[in-house]
């Protein structure tokens, strides 16, 4: 990718490659709606809508990228411009031979897996651009269809250990950018995962080694944007791991399950209620022993927090009802401090619910726990 | 490209990395080495590993009120970074209410650090060429990861005992690829991507379009801090650093650089001669306008950087006879007690020891003289607002009694905190005597003749802050400031309590009338 770079002047008009010069005409839709970090800039949606709404100007417009296409066409593409949905079937070739060649045997294996590299973060550098240009929308929507018409994302992320590390992260981030891409506006990385479910099996171990953890986790954490995978994962075995994985000893990797944790309890407001009052008696008990009462200072933190989070939100209000109760009933002395320490913080944040005036169970419901935390209050006092 | 495949080769795959241990007990401190608000750096040896001497920046969690993903994303950096010029991570655990992050000790500190001691003039061209030059493969390297790092500066820009240089400090570096306006929120066609427009860094290094930030900025933006990062090692002090970093300051300030204009004054250039690659290369990164400056693969093939030397240069010319880091370190302590007792003391000091970023006075050198002026501002006007700290070797002082009375030895730590701190920390100046130009020279005959007699040092300088009541003095008067602070903490405390009891009576108010209903029914 870096090749990409030379050659263009700073400040030099925005320029992705020789197959945008096709792919300029096309764009009509402009916007390539789901990059992390936002969409195409608004400049660039312009320069890409413009010659579709005025067709005359077409020519300018093309004037315009050729003079940055033409440099770049010797150097980059040389003889063979390949487009996007080349660049993802080499991709997927080049996985499926990393797939199968044990170490070293076949003589051209490292030539192969230079070539893989250089494939991927070409991928890389089409989803997100580079720092002289920015992402083209149609292209983006090719190479996603592409990738995700066959099993490429399987072999990407089975074939992971096999890459070094500059390939691993790219490889990460291509397959982040991916769950975020529409086409038709469809999220096909969902409808492909949803097939694939045993995938996220494969993710979640990650956290088990040292090596993959940061990259399968950051994967993981785009792959349960999507409501049917966070399902599978909150209702999977592996949600019991996570009280054990944030609490692992190297802080970049707990850091990481512990932001991937709270994503579970927190992105799918129905999914977690409905999570939490199936599951509600294992999941508490394992949170207030393992987290909670953890010895460790930031995992206590981070678990109060997350508690207050999980708790006062409007969907939970039915958990928080139980818990509390729990909490009065069993009376752990650390959940009851812990709630009398957030009081105060509790009763504001609850204040500030918004009532629907039609939904009496709530109401019901917020009474029930005003109550209780005054209860709390009430018995704290000596 | 070509240095940047031929490591990757490399790879991680073929020596597997040394396994770092995940508990305090496996380290013994040696020394401090830096400090900042939310952060302490020391010297360390790894006892498991045969006592292998480490860095390890420990960090105050309780400073961090909302989450730890700026941290998580630090530490990740700090990982999953790997190039000859950036500064890895060889671990990082938590320690009771602190985080360790355990790296490998350059034991030549920051440029910063090494500049303000010895070489307040400003380095060589040719020590600038390599520095600079390391320090853009990493910039590029971060910049093609999509990241930008967002505090270049000499004070993040450290050197090892062979000459090798690594970039640090990414407290406040971040990724285009996951800014947070697009995390969480789904699709956000409302703002560029590759755009960010949080007002980070440190204000004498930021580009004007970080602080007019309406706009949002990029990769450009780091560019513009190597270049102001090139000033600073040409002159010893980033432009204009003798004024206060405020904001508004800062904004009158980038519309009046005028680099374009610069040529102008480079025939009256007297003191320092720069060759006009050198010039023309840092112009080039301070364009006003951010798409006109170059990236930095291009920079990297700019003339400056063509013949420029190997790392043992640097060895040569920079680290040899350099006072160590931890010496350094202790030596600015001492100064910046001192300095506390001086009476017309700045308040721009206080907590912010943390930077510890302290120039010499600016009429020490002459900025307008050669060429790479900014603005018309004279250090001698500063005298009462300046930031620009001069620490006095005057009577009161017994360290470095000879000859070097003038000299300051205003030392930042090697791997500073820099990152979570916005703004320098510099007390004023008196009594400058501005014929006196510094002189390296004694000032390592000054600072070796205080290593060899350290213990004697060390006894003189306990008696000195005693003598002066120091850190007494400090202390209260940190102390008057914290319990002020916390009164007002207090108040606010008070009457949001008086709120929610307010909150709390209302709602008691409504549970009766609810369940003088329910026992109605």
């Amino acid at each position: 990718m870096p090749e990409k770079c030379l050659g263009l002047v700073a400040g030099g008009e925005a320029s992705n490659g020789g197959w945008m010069r096709g792919v300029v005409g096309l764009s009509e839709e402009g916007i390539c709606i789901s990059k992390p970090g936002g969409a195409t800039s608004r400049a660039v949606a312009q320069r890409l809508r413009h010659p579709a709404a005025q067709p005359d100007s077409t020519s300018t417009s093309s004037a315009l990228y050729d003079k940055s296409s033409s440099t770049k066409m010797k150097g980059l593409f040389k003889s063979k411009p390949r487009t996007p949905v080349d660049i993802v079937r080499q991709t997927r070739d080049l996985l499926s031979f990393a797939a199968r060649s044990s170490e070293s045997r076949e003589s051209k294996r490292e030539e192969k897996m230079a070539e893989l590299f250089k494939n991927l973060r070409e991928l890389k550098s089409i989803l997100y651009g580079n720092s002289e240009s920015e992402p083209v929308s149609e292209a983006c929507a090719q190479l996603t269809q592409e990738f995700f018409r066959e099993n490429t994302l399987r072999l990407l992320i089975t074939c992971l250990p096999k890459l070094n590390l500059e390939a691993r992260k790219d490889a990460t981030q291509v397959v982040a950018n991916l769950q975020r891409q529409q086409v038709n506006s469809r999220l096909i990385a969902s409808d492909y995962l949803e097939a694939n479910l045993d995938l996220l099996d494969i993710l979640i171990a990650g956290y088990e080694n040292t090596d993959m953890a940061l990259h399968y986790g950051a994967m993981l954490r785009e792959c349960i944007r999507h409501q049917t995978v966070a399902r599978y994962v909150l209702e999977s075995q592996h949600m019991k791991k996570f009280f054990d994985y944030i609490q692992l000893p190297k802080f970049d990797i707990a850091a990481d399950a512990a932001a991937t944790f709270k994503e579970l309890l927190t992105r799918h407001k129905s999914t977690v209620a409905e999570f939490l009052s199936k599951n509600y008696d294992w999941f508490f008990e394992e949170y207030n022993s393992k987290l909670l009462e953890s010895s460790n200072y930031i995992t206590r933190r981070q678990a109060i927090k997350l508690l207050g989070d999980i708790l006062l939100d409007r969907s939970n209000a039915a958990v928080m009802t139980r818990y509390l109760f729990a909490a009065k009933q069993n009376k752990p002395p650390d959940i009851v401090s812990i709630l009398v320490a957030n009081k105060s913080k509790l009763l504001r944040l609850f204040a500030d619910f918004k009532t629907n005036k039609e939904d009496e169970q709530f109401e019901a419901d917020k009474a029930q726990v005003v109550r209780e935390i005054a209860a709390l209050e009430l018995r704290d006092r000596p | 490209m070509k240095p940047l495949m031929a490591y990757e080769q490399e790879g991680h795959h073929h020596h597997p990395k040394v396994q770092f241990p995940l508990d305090s007990d496996s380290y013994k401190i040696v020394d401090e080495i830096g400090i900042g608000v939310s952060a302490i750096v020391y010297k360390a040896e790894c006892i498991p590993l045969n006592s292998t001497t480490v860095a390890i920046k420990s960090i105050d969690l309780d400073q961090f009120k909302v989450d730890f993903d700026n941290i998580r994303r630090e530490t990740k950096i700090m990982t999953l970074f790997s190039h000859p010029n950036i500064l890895n991570a060889h671990c990082s655990f938590t320690v009771g209410r602190r985080l360790w992050v355990v790296m490998p000790f350059m034991s030549g500190g920051s440029l910063q650090s090494i500049i303000s001691s010895s070489f307040p003039d400003g380095l060589s061209e040719q020590c600038i060429a390599i520095v600079l030059k390391e320090t853009l493969n990493a910039l590029s390297y971060l910049h093609n990861q999509g990241h930008l790092h967002r505090d270049i500066k000499a004070g993040n820009i450290l050197m090892d005992s062979n000459g090798s240089v690594k970039l640090a400090d990414f407290g406040v570096s971040a990724s285009v690829y996951e800014s947070s306006s697009g995390y969480g929120s789904g699709s956000s066609t409302s703002s560029s991507p590759m755009m960010l427009t949080d007002m980070t860094g440190t204000p004498y290094w930021m580009a004007p379009e970080v602080i007019h930030s309406h706009t949002g900025y990029s990769f450009k933006a780091d560019i513009w801090s190597f270049g102001i990062t090139a000033l600073e090692l040409a002159h010893g002090r980033p432009p204009l650093s003798h004024l206060p970093p405020s904001k508004s300051l800062i904004m009158k300030i980038t519309k009046r650089f005028r680099f374009s204009d610069y040529e102008d004054s480079i025939n009256k250039g007297k003191s320092k001669k720069f060759s006009k690659a050198f010039k023309d290369m840092v112009a080039s990164c301070l364009d006003q306008d951010p798409s006109k400056r170059p990236s930095t693969d291009k920079l990297l093939r700019h003339p400056f950087f063509k013949s420029s030397k190997g790392s043992d240069f640097l060895v040569k010319h920079v680290l040899h006879g350099l006072p160590s880091v931890e010496e350094r370190f202790r030596v600015s302590k001492i100064l910046r007690k001192n300095d506390v007792d001086d009476d017309d003391e700045d308040d721009v000091e206080g907590e912010s020891g943390s930077e510890l970023v302290k120039q010499r006075r600016i009429s020490g050198w002459n900025f307008n003289e050669d060429g790479f002026e900014l603005d018309p501002v004279f250090p001698t006007e500063s005298r009462d607002d300046s930031v620009v700290k001069q620490v006095r070797f005057g009577g009161e002082t017994i360290i470095l009694e000879k000859g070097t009375s003038e000299s300051s030895l205003n030392l930042n730590s090697p791997e500073a905190e820099s990152s979570l701190v916005s703004s320098t920390t510099t007390p004023p100046c008196e009594e400058q005597q501005t014929e006196n130009t510094f002189n390296a020279e004694t000032m390592v005959g000054g600072l070796m003749a205080l290593k060899k007699s350290l213990d004697d040092q060390r006894q003189k300088v306990s008696e000195l802050i005693n003598l002066f009541g120091g850190e007494v003095m400090n202390k209260e008067d940190q102390m008057a400031q914290l319990i002020e602070k916390l009164r007002m903490e207090l108040e606010t405390e008070r009457q949001k309590n008086f709120e929610l009891e307010m909150e709390l009576e209302f709602l008691k108010f409504q549970i009766s009338g609810a369940s003088n209903t329910d026992e109605n029914d």
